[in-house]
């Protein structure tokens, strides 16, 4: 603050800064409601949380009771099966009258312990076979939670196989995936200081064994496991602009550009550790360009034509090797659907007023939606919260979980994991951690 | 389950603390609907850990630490959104933003600033930061705090020239091209 410019820049911030209004009686009814929510869900990452991530992603945090969704998931005996209508995959599903999964794929749900043997939480970040899972330590760092500790949990042997401790109190992993017999993770780490941070891509035998470091990356980037490689997006360090796509094998060696990939960046709806899809894409809102970075195939996405016009709204379109998902509308009013469509712009449909976001290949989706008396006090909620899959190739749909807001139960929290491409859904229910395994549901397996 | 006072505490403090909150987001987001879910979010974040962050003191700088980073990794990810694909030759500029572009003034050149430029701006000259302390809060070197801060001051200085007359900002807020 030395130079007549700096005072007169700070001066001039304050001044127009000042107009930045008063909060309203709604803004602080909104924040306690869902500073409520949170508490009680305190830790789920529940299995919607793609769903959750949608919602979070266009700032639809003013969209508060009827998204923010994801608390205690309890039974819900008011589910009837009775009015469910025959499935088809060119209509949306009756949302509020649909069977539970337990109805319509009793063969697909698995129950896993709610804790490892050791007391702590944990989420499934791959599954094994023999009913063995790749876990990860879930614990809370405020003002969020990390995920620590990749390990192999085998709930029928009740043994946890420990792949790689921390490196720093800080530290914690984005994710694991599995090549072979080799489970792969980067783990997000922090200097010394705390300053500044960076990830290491680490790999470490299935069976046990010493882990092995093959990188340490600085800067920012979302990452996926793509065929034998790690991949990541990059940023230039000065302007922010993509740098394109990176590639390193799960075997070693020095981390290489994906060629003719820059611009691209890895769309994280359809790409992830433990995934069944890992795509870039680059273009506009209007369509663009896609990579299957598994098999190299590009290919290409067009927003439809029944996209009713929103120039000024919230609008999203996030496209995998399936079709696409989004959300289309404005926040204020809250007007938002959901909306999904095939690649060519064909199959364009609007959800509803939920949240949508696609698991496995995109061929299923998860809907979260609100299912309960309009406009309540949001600091006293009523209804109930629901989050059901859709088979968008056959229509078949039912309820993975429920939950009543009003419910002052914290019930554990079991924290799920996000879906994502991921082959599997997870939630907490009665202390027990629940999966649905979709290649049970006819999902493809993925050969690596 | 939190103690009733903690419930009440957090409440008070929401309540003394926004409207302040609101316009130091409005200086980091350059406009009020974003400042408003920045001040929103960070306060459900920090609210649904009121007793721990009460334990560490300073829950204000701890909730205005929180709106930086909130800052920086939504436009991260807004860009993503808008096309999970489309990298801007220039810096993302929203509706609202270009709304605010064409009001003039230092708002409206601090939203042509990629966002951790301007949230460094912002943390020196409005929150009168140290380097240090900024480096701090956005989990960033102090070197990369001076350079971002040489960028953007270099760039604002093309786009904004301070009034000449104090009692008319509006008259020569920008540099005539």
């Amino acid at each position: 603050m030395n130079t007549a410019f700096d005072r007169d820049f700070a001066r001039t911030l304050e001044t127009e800064v000042g107009d930045a209004g008063e909060p309203n009686p709604e803004f602080y009814r909104t924040v306690l409601a869902q500073v409520r929510h949170r508490r009680r869900r305190r830790g789920l990452i529940a299995a919607g949380v793609a769903v959750c991530a949608v919602a979070a992603a266009t700032g639809g945090v003013a969209v508060a009771l009827a998204r923010d969704s994801h608390s205690t998931p309890t039974a819900d005996p008011t589910t009837s099966t009775s009015a469910t209508p025959p499935p088809d995959p060119n209509r949306v599903p009756d949302w509020e009258n649909l069977p539970t999964v337990r109805d319509v794929w009793p063969n697909a749900i698995r129950t896993l312990p709610g804790r490892l043997p050791d007391g702590s939480k944990y989420v499934v970040e791959a599954m094994l076979p023999d009913n063995r899972y790749v876990v990860l330590t879930w614990s809370e760092d405020p003002p969020g939670f990390k995920l620590s500790r990749p390990a192999v949990f085998d709930p029928a042997a009740g043994t946890v196989t420990v792949l790689a401790e921390m490196n720093g109190p800080s530290d914690f992993v984005l994710g694991v995936g599995v090549v072979g017999d080799l489970a792969v993770w980067v783990n997000h780490a922090f200097t010394g200081s705390g300053l500044a941070e960076y990830q290491e891509v680490w790999t470490a035998p299935l069976a046990g064994g010493p882990a092995k470091k093959l990188a340490k990356i600085t800067g920012q980037g979302s990452y996926t496991i793509a065929g034998n490689y790690v991949m990541w997006d990059r940023y230039s360090n000065t302007d922010e602009l993509s740098l394109g796509i990176f590639r390193l094998p799960v075997t070693g060696g020095q981390p290489q550009p994906v060629p003719n990939t820059r611009g691209f960046l890895l769309n994280q709806h359809y790409s992830g550790f433990g995934g069944t899809t890992a795509v870039a894409a680059k273009g506009s809102l209007a369509g663009g360009e896609l990579i299957d970075l598994i098999t190299g195939r590009r290919f290409s996405w067009t927003l439809s034509h029944d996209v009713p016009p929103n120039p000024a709204g919230t609008n999203h379109v996030f496209c995998g090797t399936f079709g696409c998902t989004g959300e289309w509308g404005t926040l204020s009013p809250a007007k938002i659907n959901a909306v999904v469509q095939n690649l060519d712009g064909s199959g364009f449909m609007q959800l509803g007023s939920g949240s949508v976001g696609p698991v496995g290949d995109g061929r299923y989706v998860l809907y979260g939606f609100y299912d309960g008396p309009p406009n309540v006090d949001p600091r006293k909620p009523t209804g109930v919260s629901r989050v059901a899959i859709w088979d968008r190739t056959t229509g078949r749909a039912a309820i993975c979980y429920s939950i009543q807001l009003a419910s002052e139960s914290d019930n554990g929290s079991i924290p799920g994991r996000g879906a994502g491409s991921r082959p599997f859904v997870t939630w907490g229910e009665s202390g027990s951690l629940m999966l649905l395994d979709l290649h049970a549901l006819g999902l493809p397996h993925v050969v690596r | 389950m939190e103690e009733p006072h903690e419930a009440d505490s957090f409440d008070a403090f929401m309540r003394a603390r926004s409207a302040g909150l609101l316009r130091y987001g409005y200086a980091l987001t350059g406009n009020r609907h974003d400042a408003a879910d920045l001040v929103q979010e960070a306060l459900v974040r920090v609210g649904s850990v009121w007793a721990g962050v009460r334990r560490k003191g300073d829950p204000e700088r701890y909730i205005r630490t929180t709106m930086a980073r909130l800052h920086v990794s939504w436009w991260r990810r807004r860009r993503r959104e808008r096309l999970v694909g489309s990298v801007p030759d220039r810096p993302y500029e929203d509706s609202a933003l270009a709304q605010a572009e064409t009001r003039g003034g230092v708002l409206a050149a601090l939203a042509k600033l990629p966002p951790r430029q301007r949230a460094v701006l912002v943390l020196r000259y409005y929150e009168r930061y140290s380097d240090e302390e900024i480096a701090a809060a956005l989990a960033i070197s102090r070197g990369t705090v001076r350079s971002q801060a040489a960028r953007a001051l270099d760039k604002l200085r093309k786009d904004w020239m301070p009034p000449v007359d104090r009692d008319q900002p509006q008259t020569l807020t920008r540099r005539q091209q």
